[in-house]
């Protein structure tokens, strides 16, 4: 019943965090309103900082895991291995002159990259690493994400529009229908998971599928709903095969022809960001988030530990977040490899995948998922 | 909110008047939240920012002609007339709003359980404007299809016969053979008659 | 006094709402002032159901409800105005006069 699932949440054996930091301010004498307020931005911009920081890890990825699938070695004379490279492509975009063409539309012009980037940050507000290590446990958790990534459309088209050059124009009407297209299999897929977890939060969905270590994660529930997911979420983030709109060989650069310097960087930023957000979601919704390969209830168990112990907790908040980075990694890999594997489709094939194949088969998943929730629901979330 | 509606009716270039659209549903959907509906704020953004303005944005991308109205004469009586009409009308509301006794209850709320009551009324008590509304959809989805789509009229093939292409027929000579011991036609013939 | 707030901010969006429709003479922006219009509707309703009926939000339900409405008009009625631009090749609503007398 979902009215006690509420009361569930209260009894998580998870770490505190918020709690312990109130206590240790209280204790150095502050009042505890003063306290709260002052705990209130800091998960934000640890977030923050961690994306931007997941961002320049992921491009430094990109180049050596791109470099060893064609046989070279990419950038390794930029600090140890290469890994000043982001830093390097960051300067060079902050130094960048910041070009606005002529007769471009100023106000649209400026505005295009963030209302594009601000949503995908914007998300990061309801991905979990651990019980209680997320910014907030908001009862619509996933659908928020689906709702913010729907604003990104507007963006792209007030980047085309504004641009004044039919190229970009162009290039951004066909972003915007690729990226409305593929909202719907994506919310479908996503969907079926929630009619399995009986809950939005993305908390409640990682604990649906505790419990039994590895063979308890939505992948094994979902078979067709995770390919769905991976395919509209790589066609959402505008990755290869689905990157027509921003290839080189294609409309210039579509929407961000005209674009240089720091905008360009925004758009380049939110792209990554985009990639790892989606990363970290489907891990939380079909890997399991943070729950490692047996259960740590058992492991604590068979050394017979007590779960509450404090070294414990600690240990299990920590796993938990390497266990998120890790399945998240393993992603963005796959699809670093994805883009230099397959070729690019066209847009008439790509909107023809999104609404006449996908569309239909999420939907034949979600009846899939809907039939077998009744006949067995103590496998499929009763 | 107020200043972004306004811009949505007032600013000439209806480009921006689009964007402050989506601009007008953001604010809407924070106002949602602030009154305890954290779904339907969710999914005001979802429809509105992600469809109808998307629509909205690509339907003005295809008729938006650079072209000016025509001015017509003494346009600003009209306007003047609907803003003292519209003026007049929030006068009214107003008064009625701040002089009626609203029946506050003080109930228990359903915040973050709303999406399972929205859930159970759709089910029990609302099931059949729900079912309209899905026949409704498609409706609208099949009606605009047909409405928007370009008739297709399919080029008038001419027959086969009245495509007269008048040829020279090549007359038959002989080849030079170019290397020696190479089989060569040794002589040509005008090609067929494609048209007979 | 939170719910009087609440509503004079719908009353306020249905004004601006109106004299969007009246005076526009881009149909487009007709059909923005119509989803302005049912905006301040909704926010009316949603205004109502969270203070005079909190438990059981019936006023969400019809709030979901004209949202859905809302976005089925928008797209047919942005169809109709397509089909006029084909034929007309304007989107004055001046010129749309073939009914008047």
């Amino acid at each position: 019943m979902p009215y006690q699932l509420t009361l569930l949440k209260t009894m998580n054996p998870g770490i505190d965090l918020q709690g312990s930091f109130v206590q240790v301010l209280t204790d150095l004498g502050l009042p505890v309103g003063v306290a709260k307020v002052v705990w209130i931005p800091l998960p934000m911009l640890v977030v923050l900082v961690g994306a931007t920081v997941a961002v320049l890890v992921t491009t430094w990825l990109e180049r050596k895991i791109s470099a060893a699938a064609q046989q070279r070695i990419g950038p390794e004379y930029a600090g140890p291995l290469g890994m000043l490279i982001p830093v390097a492509d960051g300067l060079k975009l902050l130094f960048k002159e910041d070009i606005i063409p002529m007769k471009a539309d100023r106000w649209l012009f400026t505005l295009g990259p963030a209302v594009v980037v601000i949503p995908v940050f914007l998300s990061f507000l309801i991905v979990p690493f651990g019980h209680n290590l997320q910014i907030t446990d908001l009862g619509i958790g996933i659908f928020l994400w689906i709702a913010l990534s729907s604003i990104a459309p507007i963006g792209l088209l007030m980047a085309g529009y504004s641009s004044n050059n039919k190229y970009s124009l162009l290039g951004g009407l066909r972003a915007a229908a690729q990226s409305i297209s593929y909202e719907i299999p994506l919310a479908l897929s996503v969907l079926a998971i929630v009619m399995m977890s009986n809950s939005l939060s993305t908390v409640d969905i990682v604990e649906q599928q505790a419990g039994f270590g590895i063979l308890g994660w939505n992948i094994w529930r979902q078979p067709i709903g995770f390919l769905i997911f991976w395919i509209a979420a790589l066609a959402e983030c505008e990755r290869l095969p689905f990157d027509l709109p921003e290839a080189e060989e294609e409309l210039v650069a579509g929407y961000q022809t005209e674009y240089a310097g720091m905008k360009f960087g925004l758009f380049y930023l939110g792209s990554y960001v985009n990639l790892v957000l989606s990363a970290l979601l489907f891990a939380v919704l079909y890997l399991g988030g943070w729950e490692f390969l047996v259960p740590v209830g058992a492991i604590a168990d068979w050394i017979g530990v007590s779960e509450t112990t404090a070294w414990l907790q600690v240990l299990t908040g920590a796993l938990g977040i390497v266990m998120t980075v890790f399945k998240a990694y393993l992603l963005i890999f796959l699809a670093i490899l994805l883009r230099w594997t397959l070729p690019r489709v066209r847009i008439d094939q790509l909107l023809d995948l999104g609404w006449k194949f996908l569309l239909p088969i999420s939907l034949v998943n979600l009846l899939l998922t809907a039939a077998l929730k009744l006949t067995f629901p103590v496998a499929f979330g009763g | 909110m107020i200043a972004t509606a306004l811009g949505v009716v007032l600013l000439e270039n209806i480009v921006y008047s689009a964007f402050l659209l989506g601009a007008v549903f953001v604010s809407i959907s924070g106002m949602y939240v602030l009154l305890n509906a954290g779904f339907v704020a969710a999914a005001q953004i979802l429809i509105y920012v992600g469809a109808v303005n998307v629509l909205i944005l690509f339907g003005i991308m295809l008729v938006n002609k650079q072209q000016d109205f025509v001015p017509l004469r003494n346009v600003w009586l009209g306007r003047a007339a609907t803003a003292s009409v519209c003026a007049g009308l929030f006068a009214l509301l107003s008064t009625m709003i701040l002089a009626t006794p609203w029946a506050i209850s003080s109930g228990p709320i359903a915040g973050d359980q709303a999406i399972y009551v929205i859930g159970r009324h759709f089910f029990t008590d609302y099931l059949l404007p729900f079912e309209l509304a899905s026949v409704l959809l498609l409706m609208a989805l099949i009606g605009a299809i047909v409405l928007a789509r370009r008739e297709l009229v399919p080029d008038e093939q001419l027959p086969a016969k009245q495509r007269p292409v008048l040829t020279l027929a090549e007359r038959p000579r002989e080849l030079v053979a170019t290397a020696p011991g190479s089989l060569e036609r040794t002589t040509t013939t005008s090609p067929p008659d494609q048209n007979a | 006094m939170q719910l009087q707030y609440f509503l004079l901010l719908a009353a306020a969006l249905f004004c601006i709402g109106i004299y969007g429709l009246v005076t526009s003479r881009n149909a487009i922006r007709v059909l923005m002032s119509i989803e302005l219009l049912l905006n301040s509707v909704n926010l009316n309703l949603m205004a109502f159901s969270n203070y005079l009926d909190p438990a059981e939000i019936k006023g969400q339900v019809f709030a979901v409800f004209v949202i859905t409405i809302a976005a089925a008009e928008a797209a047919v009625g942005l169809a109709i105005v397509l089909s006029i631009y084909r034929n007309r090749d304007t989107v004055d609503m001046e010129q749309f006069n073939l009914l008047k007398w």
